[in-house]
């Protein structure tokens, strides 16, 4: 099967949310100029190559444990042990198919009431000072004919990125990691009360998991925030140097 | 400001002592050009009559015996790894010879030749005692700040720490992170592995980054335990305290911590090690006042050098904002270059009283201080020849695949810093 990447169409793209993804990458100030210049480009049809490209969802390579990036596992200890402290069980970990430079995986586990999913995630890239390493966790319960909820766990300067995209399929806020895991979890809860979220069972709910990972995609498919990658821009993400990318 | 070192060379059973203001900081790096070249860079130094152990570091070579004990300033050398490695190729420069760090510094080495220690060393030691260099307690040892809950971590920091990994009793781990292991903590405390096990969660660290570490089983009562010589030293006395529980020193730590949470960790490859020991081993720097002096003399400068720059610079605005409404850029260009000059022609006048100044006030001590030469051959090719047949003997990698990976930093800066 021929995978199709995609990546994020800075044509399309909120100018407030292109500042804030270029911020992750080249110093706050810059990236108002950089956002600037890649918009005026794009007016005129020329597009900013992308720094990688993401296979569509079904594309991701299930492993076990011990063959995640070990970078993967030292950053994560610390938010693992506090799920597993919560209840949570693993349900899976992948690692994601992608094009360019970036890596990407992500361990999926559920609560013992089966309301929650969490998927907690690793990515290396390129940032401002060379490769950086993020670890975003996201709380998901789902809802039956109404928006899922959605609670993101990252990095303060992160927080206000998240808010910026709207989808009808999901209710998301992200909330700053600098606190305990616990209240991060139960402000999650709070706002799931009052709400009938879907009951997951460890067999049953990685079907789910993927279908609303389908949706989400989709949603951003159809919103243009996402768009496929043509074969040049694939054949030059496949020619990137990786050197420094997989160098830990 | 010194690093005084003392040198005894025994040879047919005749002693001769040597000492140093500054070789203890430089030890580190001499001690690997081999038995000849270390034997003629201590006979360059003023000769004793008798031992002095007044001193930050020293070695005994016993030709006889064919021994080499040595201590001195091992900064940059924290991390196990990078002090094995170090250990590892200083044996193979010393074929035939029994190559031991002396853990108790310059006592171990005046035990070795059999002399009394100096009266004034033991009371100091004595005093040393009751200063105790590493946090007494885990609540001291924290590297956040849990007053401020919103702290976040810095990406960047790369101060080195002490790495604490708890295994409950489904085997999954607990990783925390100290700044050091606590004294309560090396004597084994209930009440600090408590509050070791209550630290908030913390991720596993790159072996680079730690300088010590503890593993401990509360629920099958087993430790292990590894770092420095001078961790070895003092768990010799604290380790009888951890009744109840099987306490082992291991070698190989960071690769025992690692395995036992489930991963190979972070590991540095032996590239990364050497590129940390061999920039210092093959500088040529040394290290006195009169280095000190430059050293700081240098950072003046360029400090100096970027404020004429800003104020050449803000100087011009008022020049160029006067062009641009009056459309007089002949003045303009005119005013600028007479601006440039005068005040590069200022900074020139009093960085020149500045130097004359200094010098003027320098201690006597610096200038008359005897210029010594480093171990081993001093032309860069010969050092880099020479190290890298150090390198095929003890099975490392080669100097040119090494070289890429060496830190922007000079000699002087990595022996000091």
């Amino acid at each position: 099967m021929d995978v199709r990447y995609y990546s994020d169409d800075s044509a399309r793209m909120p100018f407030g949310i292109l500042v804030k993804s270029i911020s992750s990458q080249v110093p706050q100030p810059w990236a108002w100029l950089v956002a600037a210049e890649i918009r005026i480009r794009c007016m005129f049809g020329k597009k900013r190559r992308p720094p990688y490209g993401v296979g569509f969802p079904g594309t991701e390579r299930v492993v076990s444990p011990s063959d995640l990036p070990a970078p993967a596992i030292a950053r994560w200890a610390p938010i693992l042990e506090q799920l597993r402290d919560l209840g949570f069980e693993q349900l899976k970990c992948e690692i994601a198919q992608i094009v360019g430079v970036k890596l990407s995986c992500s361990v999926t586990l559920l609560d013992r009431p089966g309301s929650t999913v969490a998927i907690l995630e690793w990515s290396r890239l390129n940032g401002p000072g060379g490769m950086v390493e993020i670890t975003p966790l996201e709380l998901d319960s789902y809802r039956e004919d109404a928006p899922d909820i959605v609670t993101g766990v990252v990095r303060k300067i992160h927080v206000p990125t998240a808010g910026m995209i709207k989808l009808d399929s999901v209710e998301m806020i992200n909330l700053d990691n600098t606190r305990p895991l616990a209240q991060r979890y139960q402000e999650h809860r709070n706002r799931c009360q009052g709400k009938t979220v879907k009951q997951l069972t460890i067999n049953g709910a990685l079907e789910i998991i993927r279908d609303r990972a389908q949706t989400r995609f989709d949603g951003l498919l159809k919103s243009g925030i996402l768009r496929e990658l043509n074969p040049q821009e694939i054949e030059e993400l496949r020619q990137a140097d990786l050197t420094e990318l997989k160098n830990f | 400001m010194s690093e005084p070192a003392v040198f005894a060379l025994v040879r047919d059973g005749e002693k001769r002592y040597y000492a140093d203001r500054w070789a203890s900081a430089t030890l580190r790096r001499e001690v690997m050009w081999g038995p000849e070249d270390f034997e003629a860079w201590v006979e360059q130094f003023e000769q004793l009559d008798e031992w002095e152990d007044c001193c930050s570091g020293g070695a005994i070579v016993d030709f006889d015996k064919r021994e080499l004990l040595w201590t001195g300033e091992t900064l940059g050398f924290d991390v196990p790894r990078i002090w094995q490695t170090h250990t590892k190729l200083v044996e193979a420069a010393w074929p035939n010879f029994t190559v031991k760090a002396a853990s108790k510094g310059v006592e171990d080495l005046a035990t070795y030749l059999g002399l009394p220690l100096n009266e004034e060393r033991v009371e100091e030691d004595e005093d040393e005692d009751e200063y105790e260099l590493r946090p007494l307690t885990v609540k001291d040892a924290r590297r956040d700040d849990p007053e401020d809950e919103d702290d976040e971590p810095e990406d960047e920091d790369d101060s080195l720490r002490a790495w604490v990994t708890i295994i409950d009793e489904d085997g999954t781990a607990r990783q925390r992170q100290l700044s050091a292991l606590s004294l309560d903590l090396l004597k084994g405390e209930a009440s600090a592995i408590d509050a070791v096990a209550k630290l908030p969660p913390d991720e596993i660290p790159q072996e680079a980054l730690v300088s010590e570490g503890l593993l401990l089983n509360p629920s099958r009562r087993t430790a292990r335990i590894w770092g420095s010589s001078e961790l070895l030293t003092k768990m010799k006395h604290l380790g009888k305290l951890w009744k109840g529980w099987q306490l082992k020193w291991t070698k190989r730590g960071y690769a025992e911590q690692s395995a036992a949470s489930g991963t190979r960790g972070l590991p540095m490859s032996d590239v990364d090690v050497l590129a940390k020991i061999l920039p210092v081993v093959l500088s040529t720097e040394q290290i006195n006042v009169g280095a000190f002096m430059d050293a700081i003399g240098g950072g003046v400068k360029k400090f100096a050098k970027k404020a004429t720059g800003c104020l050449i610079f803000v100087l011009c605005i008022p020049l160029v904002l006067f062009g641009v409404f009056s459309g007089n850029w002949t003045a303009v260009l005119y005013s600028i270059a007479a601006t440039v000059v005068i005040i590069v022609g200022l900074y020139m006048l009093i960085a020149r009283r500045f130097r004359k100044a200094v010098q003027k006030n320098l201690p006597q001590t610096a200038e008359d201080e005897t210029t010594t030469v480093v171990a081993g051959p001093l032309e860069e090719d010969a050092r880099k020849a020479r190290i890298n047949q150090l390198l095929v003997k003890a099975e490392m990698p080669k100097l040119e695949e090494v070289e890429p990976h060496f830190p922007e930093a000079s000699g002087l800066e990595l022996l000091a810093s």
